[in-house]
């Protein structure tokens, strides 16, 4: 019997993953994980999804010691399977300062990305 | 070991399945709704398309949701209408039309539908996307927004106030004015608010910060965009510079 229910668990989760959606795919082209830029810099990302339209995307850029500070806030939704965000980034810094790059795109599957970069002033 | 091997023997096809000799996507043609057709809310949205196979078709997914800007919309009688309805499809080629009810209290504003169809071999369609409007019969007129203070032109220092001044009017109830403010040029939302209303008539006065981190020398716009309960909408840009 147990083995009877282990099996019609491998079949259910076998026949999930047939039509299972797949999650986006995200790439910063700027800024870049760990380097220092100074004001302004440009933001770029790209966001695919072969199988299914890409739906919300969501973009912030905070500062990593006050997460409440955020320089960059930008939400879509989009019925495509290819879209890119292409921007400028704005700040006033006295002293190097490190910020946060934060994305989730998608609606039922969702997909995160954060890259962590310096401002100088 | 006799239901071992039949268990083992069912995953091997289910296996053969998912990586199965069939790789050829079924077709799908919407026709209605078209592009920037306006249903009324109350009514049924007929749905009708064409899906084909070389094999055989297995199921439709329709999915209407709002493509408002923005997301958490405030609660209210009037919502923003979403569905989904996945339905059977038998044989390879199939001419449907699914009626969709929109209810009388979906929200005024753009929606869009997703579908797609699959075959038997879990081979899946290109979407087919249409974006339409949904109009609300309770209520077809726009509220009124009328923006005192800033003017347009005015200039600002970085880390000053922005003083949001204005009035709003409406034939039935307001439901909240949401404001925006973004580097002309850029879609960075600087400043993303609302003020909720309850009556068809109110007044604002509103202090926003421009944090001086946030806010560099040049051009700024101010987006203002009035929604009444059923969610006709009324706008107004106001441009301003930071020194």
């Amino acid at each position: 019997m147990k083995k009877v229910l282990i099996g019609l668990t491998l079949l259910s989760l076998g026949l999930a993953s047939c039509g299972k959606e797949k999650k986006s795919e995200i790439k910063v082209l700027s800024p870049e994980q760990g380097k220092t830029y100074t004001s302004p810099l440009p933001l770029n990302v790209k966001i695919s999804n072969n199988n299914n339209p890409i739906h919300d995307i969501e973009i912030k850029v905070y500062q990593k010691n006050n997460p409440d500070l955020v320089i960059f806030d930008y939400d879509n939704h989009v019925e495509v399977n290819e879209y890119e965000v292409k921007d400028s980034l704005f700040v006033n810094v006295s002293s190097p300062t490190q910020f946060v790059l934060e994305i989730e795109v998608g609606e039922e599957v969702e997909t995160h990305k954060n890259v962590e970069f310096t401002i100088n002033p | 070991m006799k239901k071992e091997i039949s268990l083992l023997g069912i995953l091997a096809v289910l296996f053969i399945s998912c990586t199965k000799a069939d790789k050829s996507k079924p077709i799908l043609e919407v026709f209605t709704p078209a592009d920037n057709d306006i249903i009324v809310a109350g009514t049924t949205a007929k749905v009708k398309f064409h899906a084909s196979d070389n094999n055989e078709l297995s199921q439709v997914y329709l999915n209407i949701h709002d493509s408002f800007n923005g997301h958490g919309h405030t609660k209210s009688t009037i919502t923003p209408f979403k569905i989904t309805i996945i339905e059977n499809l038998v044989g390879a080629e199939v001419d449907k039309e699914i009626e969709v009810f929109i209810p009388d209290t979906a929200a005024a504003g753009p929606y869009h539908l997703e579908m797609s169809v699959v075959d038997a071999k879990a081979n899946l369609s290109s979407t087919v996307y249409r974006s339409f409007y949904i109009k609300n019969l309770l209520d077809t007129v726009a509220p009124t927004l009328n923006i005192t203070n800033p003017i347009e032109g005015a200039s600002f220092s970085s880390g000053a106030q922005l003083n949001l001044k204005g009035d709003a009017s409406d034939d039935q109830v307001l439901l909240k004015l949401e404001y925006t403010i973004t580097r002309v040029g850029s879609d960075n939302k600087l400043v993303n608010a609302s003020i909720p209303f309850n009556t068809s008539s109110e007044v604002f006065d509103e202090n926003i910060v421009l944090n001086s981190t946030q806010f560099v020398s040049g051009n700024y716009e101010l987006l203002c965009v009035l929604y009444d309960k059923t969610y006709n909408t009324s706008f107004k840009k106001i441009t301003f510079k930071i020194n």
